[in-house]
Formats: structure tokens, sequence, C-alpha cells
């Protein structure tokens, strides 16, 4: 952060916090929008971001803490925006299969496809709140900062998304 | 704090042994090698990168080259620089032949013995026999006059000798010139 007061050193400050959150931020980001494409343009739009207005963060909160704020509030609306176009454009309505099984940068198998799509159906921030646990293993106080809940909330949440997601694998099983 | 794997053995075993296969995703080899250029690029692009700024220590340089030539901190340096020469000039030591040039002056040829020795008489509270010492032999011997004898009475007797050899006239301006003090002393 030091670097980044400096306007003489700001573009290296700025390179160094890319280097050290780009992947955690990346892989935050492809959990949540799926397609290696998709997460690319929301990562650059996150940094672009966190370019202009990293000035402005007034260090209240951990700086990990605003950069995942941003890299959420982007991969939101970016899904947002491709639920938009998707049903104005009347596609599938459970595109996420076919996006996965297009993604070059996807080399998962029926089950891990299926654990994808079980996800893609929880609400919004429950399914933020188990993506943070299960695959960043990211413990309930931080998430409690992040999200502005309580941990209490968070932990229920993500027992009941555990339990939605277990209850689609066995619907699948019983087909 | 709470362990994960704990957490989903205990709750959804299902999901726990899904973890252990990983997800599936990956990316292309050395893409985050590339992320900076393209996150540069595209801001080059928007013309919203910050221009490259000179090395910390001329930026600085500039800076307080600005900050110096406000007027208001110009007027401040002069005053200052006025105070600190004036300060200097006044506890400056000054040489000896300087302290006693006054002295010097009274020595004037174009004054008479008689008026020369009047006015030491009168002075002769406000010599210093040091600084009458720490002249240059030239200045004390040739154009000061003889130092005033130590003897009181002597001083006493030539003090006498030059009131009774003064105008009566003279002597009533001496004495109205005269304060009471110095009358005292003089009597």
């Amino acid at each position: 952060m030091a670097l980044l007061r400096s306007e003489a050193t700001f573009e290296r400050g700025f390179r160094q916090m890319m280097a050290q959150y780009r992947e955690r931020l990346y892989w935050h980001i492809r959990r949540l929008v799926l397609v290696h494409e998709d997460a690319d343009d929301v990562l650059q739009n996150t940094f672009i971001k966190i370019y202009r207005g990293i000035l402005q963060f007034e260090g209240k909160s951990k700086l990990y803490t605003w950069l995942y704020r941003i890299a959420t509030n982007e991969s939101l609306t970016h899904l947002q925006n491709k639920a938009r176009h998707a049903s104005a454009s009347l596609d599938d309505d459970s595109p996420a299969a076919g996006r996965l099984q297009a993604d070059p940068w996807f080399d998962g198998d029926a089950l891990q496809i299926r654990l994808q799509e079980a996800i893609v159906q929880l609400p919004e921030k429950q399914r933020i709140v188990f993506n943070l646990r299960y695959y960043e293993e990211m413990p309930y106080e931080e998430m409690s900062t992040l999200l502005n809940t309580s941990v209490g909330a968070l932990k229920a949440s993500f027992h009941h998304a555990t339990k939605k997601i277990e209850a689609v694998f066995r619907e699948g099983e019983g087909q | 704090m709470e362990n994960l794997d704990d957490e989903l053995r205990e709750h959804a075993s299902l999901l726990h042994d899904l973890k252990a296969q990983g997800d599936g995703f990956r990316t292309p080899d050395g893409y985050f090698d590339e992320l900076d250029h393209q996150i540069f690029s595209r801001l080059d692009t928007m013309g919203a990168r910050r221009p490259a700024r000179p090395a910390w220590g001329i930026q600085r340089g500039h800076q307080w080259l600005h900050r110096l030539l406000q007027p208001r901190v110009l007027t401040a340096l002069a005053a200052g620089l006025a105070l600190l020469a004036a300060a200097v000039w006044f506890f400056k030591p000054q040489p000896l032949h300087e302290q006693t040039a006054g002295l010097a002056q009274v020595s004037m040829p174009e004054l008479s013995e008689e008026e020369v020795e009047t006015y030491v008489f009168d002075n002769v509270h406000d010599f210093d026999t040091e600084q009458l010492a720490a002249l240059p032999a030239s200045e004390s011997t040739d154009q000061l006059p003889e130092p005033p004898a130590a003897n009181p009475d002597q001083n006493r007797s030539k003090r006498q000798q030059a009131l009774d050899d003064l105008h009566p006239e003279d002597l009533d301006n001496l004495l109205n010139d005269l304060s009471d003090e110095d009358l005292e002393q003089l009597l």
C-alpha cells in the first residue's frame, strides 16, 4: 500500500498487489461465472476498477476484503447481464452444463458438472457462502467481515447449501 | 475455528468425497503472467493509465522548489535572513582599536594641552586603564596624554590648579553645566 501512495511508485505497487491477489481473485470469480473466458473478462474489469479506485480505499477494512467485494460485485453484475441476455434470446434455462462442456479450460467429469449445476441453482448469497467455504476454505470469521453477516447466519447458510446440493445429487440418482 | 473437513464429513459426506477429486477448472499456460500486460493494455486503450512520473528525488526537488517560490514563503525567508544578519552584526565582537577610536579622537592636534587635560580630569572615572594599556605603543604614547598619576593628592592639587587657572566667566559656565553629583565629586 505504501508504494501505491506515491505517484512515482504507483504502478510498481499496483503490479505487486496484482501479483499477490490475482490468483485468489481469479478462482473466486471463476467459481461464480464458471467459464474461463468470462472469468478473465471479469477479473480484468475488477483490476481496472481497483486501479481507478485504490486511492479512495481508506483502509477501514483489510485490502483483501475490499478486493473481494469488488470481484464479487463484478461477478454478480456479469451473471445478471448474462441472465438478462439469455432470457431475451430464449436460450435454454440450464446453461451451466453446456457452458462448462464448451469451455476448453474445464476438464471435469460428469459428477463435477453436476456439482456445478447444483451450485448454480443456489440463491446468490448462499452460492457465494458455499464457494468461499467449500473451495476457498475461508474461515467463518473472515467471511463474516467480507459479507457483513454474522458467523451463525453463515454457518446456517453453508449447512443449508450442502443439504440442497446433496438433495440434487440424490434426485439425479433416483432418475 | 471449525475444520471444514470435519464439518463436511459430519453433514455432507458426498461433498466431502467430491472435494478430493478437485473441481475440473484450469487456466491456459502462463495466463497469470500475461494478465498484467493485458490489464495495462486495456488501461492504455481507455486512457486511464497514470502517466509516468519523474524519479522520487527529482520530483521531491520540484515540489520543494515550487513551495519555496510561494510569495509568502519568500517573504518569510527574507525576513528571517535579515534578522539573522542583524543578529550577527549586533553580536559580532569589535576589535580593540575600534573600541578606542573615540579616545584617539580626543587627542586631535588642534586641541590645546589644557583642553585635553581638563577633558581627561573631568572624565577620569570613565577611563579603563586596561584598555589604555592594551593600545598599540604608537597610539598610546604618541597620541594620548600621560595617564593620570596614581597619587590621589597629586590629582586633587592638579584639579585645584586647573580651577584656579580658569577665567571666572568660564568657571561660571562650567559650574552651570555640571550636575550636582559632578560638582560634589569635583569638590
